[in-house]
C-alpha cells in the first residue's frame, strides 16, 4: 500500500519534471512551438475531460466555450483595456453561466442526444462570431497589438507562454486528482457507469453534473483566453471550430477516458504525430496528413480501446501477475 | 411502530391492470415476502414503493411521512432502498468503489465511506474480493455484492428483489443467513423471492399476489393451507406444463 501510494504522488510528480524540461532539451523553435500547443491542448482536454470522462457526458461543443474565453478577455482588452488576467476570468465566468443555462435543459436528455445538443451549441456560438462583426470582427477576427508586459499577458519570449501552458495542464491535473477523490467524483462515475443503480444508492447527479460541466466550461475558457494571447490574433475558426472541440475529446479518449493522467498522455500524442506528419507529409499530396493521422487514431484505439494509458496498465499487470 | 406502508397501490400500463389495490405493512425487524407466479406484478410493486415509476392510486409511507412524489434518491436517503432483480452493478469499478457508492450516502468524506464499504463487505464474507472488478463477479457473488451496495446505505426498509435467483444451495443457506441477520437489526425487509423454501424459512407474513392483485395474506403456514393460493400455483404450474 506504502508503495502505490508513494507511486501515485511520485510518477505524476516526475511526469512533469520531464514536461517542463522538453522545451529546454528542444530548444528549436518549431519544437517549443508544438510542445506549447500541445501543452495547451492538454490542459483543455483535461478540463473537457472532467465533464466528458469522468461525468460521461460526451461534449462536442467545448470549442464554444474556448472561443468565449479568448475573445472575452481580447475584445474587453483592445475595447477598454481590461487586462486580460481579469479578463480571462470574466471569460470563464460567462463560459461557466451559458453552460449551466445549456446544462440545465439538456442533461435530461441521455447519450447520443445530449452530443447532439452541444455539438449544436458549439455550432450557435460558432456562426454567431462570424456573424457579429461589430463586436468580434467576424470572419476577419482581431488582433492584440504586441505590447508585452505581464499586466497585457503578452511576453516578447515565446518560452513564457510554454510555461505558462504547463501551470494549466498542472493546475487542472490536481484539480482533477481533487475531484476524482472526492465524493462528488464518485457520484459523477456512478452516473457515468449505471444511472439507475446510482439512483437507487441514492446519489442525485444532476445538479453535480451541471456543476462540473460549468466548471468544465469554465477551465476551458481559460485556456481560451491563453491561445489568444498566445497568437495575438483570433478568429472564430481557430479558436471555436468543430475540430477544436472533437480534438478536446480526442486527446482524452486517446489517452485514457476518465483519467487524470489521460488528456496530457493523448495530448502528446496527437502533437508528436501531427508534427511528424507535417514534417514528413506536409509537402505531398494535400491531405495525406489528416488520412495519415486518422489512421493512426484507428490503429491506436483498435490495439488500446480504452486509451493508452489504462491499457498499458492493465498490459502491465498482466505480466506482472504472470512473472510472480 | 410501523416502517414501510402501502395503501391501495394500483399502476396502469395501458389496458393492462400491472398492480391493482395492493396494501400491506412491513414493520422493523420482520420480514415480508411477496410471492406469486411470473408477471403477478411484483416488481412493479417494488418500482412504485422506489418511485422508479410513478403509482396511478394508491400511497407509500415509511415511518407516518409519505413518500409520495419523491424521487428515488430522495427515498434511499430517507431509509427505503432496494436490490434490482437484474443486478445493476458498476462494471467498470472494483466491488470496494461499488460499495463506497452507496456508503457515500451518509459517510461525510470517501475515507469513511471506504471504512463503511469495508465493515459491509466483511459482513456479507466478501472481504476477499474488494480489489476485484465487479464485472468479472459470478453471479452469486454480484448477487451478494447488489446486496452490501444497498446495506452501505444504512436503511431502515429494505427490499430484496430475488436475491436467491440463479444461487446455488450453499449461497441461498448463507443469503438467507445475511437477511435473518438485516431482521435482528431491526430492518424492515421486504423479499420479492421465487425460492419456496427460502421464503417459508424467513418470512413473518407473506402476500401473495396473482394479475397484479393480493390474493391472500398470512403467515407462512397460514398461506401454505390457503386453498386460493394452491390453486394459483398449481394452475400456473400446469400451464407451464403444457407449453
Amino acid at each position: 500500500m506504502k508503495n502505490s501510494s508513494a507511486l501515485r504522488l511520485g510518477l505524476p510528480i516526475a511526469g512533469f519534471v520531464v514536461l517542463a524540461a522538453l522545451p529546454l532539451i528542444f530548444s528549436d523553435a518549431f519544437v517549443v512551438a508544438a510542445v506549447t500547443l500541445a501543452f495547451l491542448g492538454a490542459a483543455a482536454s483535461l478540463a473537457w475531460n472532467l465533464s466528458g470522462g469522468y461525468a460521461g457526458q460526451l461534449s462536442l461543443g467545448h470549442a464554444a466555450f474556448y472561443g468565449i474565453g479568448a475573445y472575452v478577455s481580447t475584445i474587453l482588452f483592445l475595447k477598454a483595456g481590461i487586462s486580460p488576467l481579469i479578463g480571462m476570468w470574466l471569460g470563464a465566468l460567462l463560459s461557466a453561466v451559458l453552460a449551466v443555462l445549456l446544462g440545465a435543459v439538456t442533461m435530461r436528455l441521455k447519450g447520443s442526444f445530449f452530443v447532439m445538443s452541444t455539438l449544436a451549441f458549439g455550432a450557435v456560438v460558432h456562426i454567431s462570431a462570424i456573424n457579429l462583426r461589430d463586436v468580434t470582427g467576424g470572419s476577419s477576427g482581431l488582433a492584440i497589438p504586441l505590447r508585452p508586459s505581464p499586466e497585457n499577458l503578452i511576453f516578447a519570449k515565446k518560452l513564457v507562454y510554454t510555461y505558462l501552458a504547463l501551470g494549466l495542464v498542472v493546475l487542472f491535473y490536481v484539480i482533477t486528482r481533487v475531484i476524482a477523490a472526492s465524493k462528488v467524483g464518485y457520484a459523477l462515475v456512478a452516473f457515468r457507469e449505471n444511472h439507475d443503480a446510482a439512483r437507487a444508492l441514492g446519489i442525485r447527479t444532476l445538479p453535480l453534473r451541471i456543476g462540473v460541466f460549468a466548471l468544465s466550461a469554465g477551465l476551458v475558457s481559460i485556456c481560451g483566453t491563453l491561445h489568444a494571447q498566445y497568437y495575438l490574433y483570433i478568429d472564430p475558426d481557430s479558436v471555436m471550430g468543430l475540430n477544436l472541440s472533437l480534438n478536446f475529446a480526442l486527446m482524452a479518449i486517446l489517452g485514457g477516458l476518465g483519467t487524470a493522467y489521460g488528456p496530457i498522455v493523448g495530448a502528446l500524442l496527437v502533437s508528436v504525430v501531427s508534427v511528424v506528419m507535417q514534417v514528413y507529409l506536409g509537402d505531398q499530396i494535400s491531405g495525406l496528413t489528416q488520412l495519415a493521422y486518422a489512421v493512426i487514431v484507428i490503429l491506436v484505439l483498435l490495439a488500446a480501446p480504452t486509451g493508452i494509458g489504462p491499457s498499458t496498465h492493465a498490459f502491465l499487470k498482466r505480466r506482472l501477475a504472470w512473472r510472480s | 411502530m410501523a416502517v414501510l406502508t402501502a395503501t391501495g397501490l394500483t399502476k396502469r400500463f395501458g389496458g393492462l391492470t400491472a398492480v391493482k389495490n395492493v396494501s400491506f405493512t412491513a414493520r422493523p425487524g420482520e420480514i415480508l415476502s411477496i410471492i406469486g407466479p411470473n408477471g403477478a406484478g411484483k416488481t412493479t410493486v417494488f418500482n412504485l414503493l422506489t418511485g422508479f415509476i410513478t403509482p396511478d392510486a394508491g400511497s407509500v409511507s415509511l415511518d407516518d411521512g409519505d413518500l409520495g412524489g419523491m424521487s428515488p434518491e430522495r427515498r434511499c436517503r430517507v431509509g427505503l432502498a432496494r436490490t434490482f432483480q437484474i443486478v445493476q452493478p458498476f462494471r467498470g469499478l472494483s466491488v470496494l468503489d461499488n460499495v463506497v457508492m452507496g456508503a457515500m450516502l451518509r459517510a461525510r468524506s470517501i475515507e469513511m465511506a471506504r471504512d463503511v464499504a469495508r465493515q459491509v463487505l466483511s459482513d456479507l464474507d466478501m472481504s476477499a474480493l474488494c480489489d476485484v472488478s465487479a464485472g468479472q463477479l459470478p453471479i452469486g457473488d454480484r448477487k451478494r455484492l447488489e446486496m452490501a451496495k444497498v446495506l452501505a446505505t444504512g436503511p431502515r426498509a429494505l427490499l430484496l428483489d430475488e436475491v436467491m435467483g440463479g444461487l446455488i444451495p450453499i449461497e441461498v443457506k448463507r443469503m438467507i443467513g445475511f437477511i435473518q441477520r438485516l431482521k435482528e437489526r431491526g430492518i424492515a425487509v421486504v423479499v420479492i423471492e421465487h425460492h419456496m423454501s427460502a421464503v417459508m424459512q424467513l418470512s413473518d407474513h407473506i402476500l401473495v399476489l396473482q394479475n397484479g392483485e393480493p390474493i391472500a395474506t398470512g403467515t407462512p403456514q397460514e398461506i401454505t393451507r390457503n386453498p386460493v393460493v394452491l390453486s394459483a400455483y398449481l394452475g400456473a404450474n400446469f400451464a407451464a406444463a403444457g407449453t
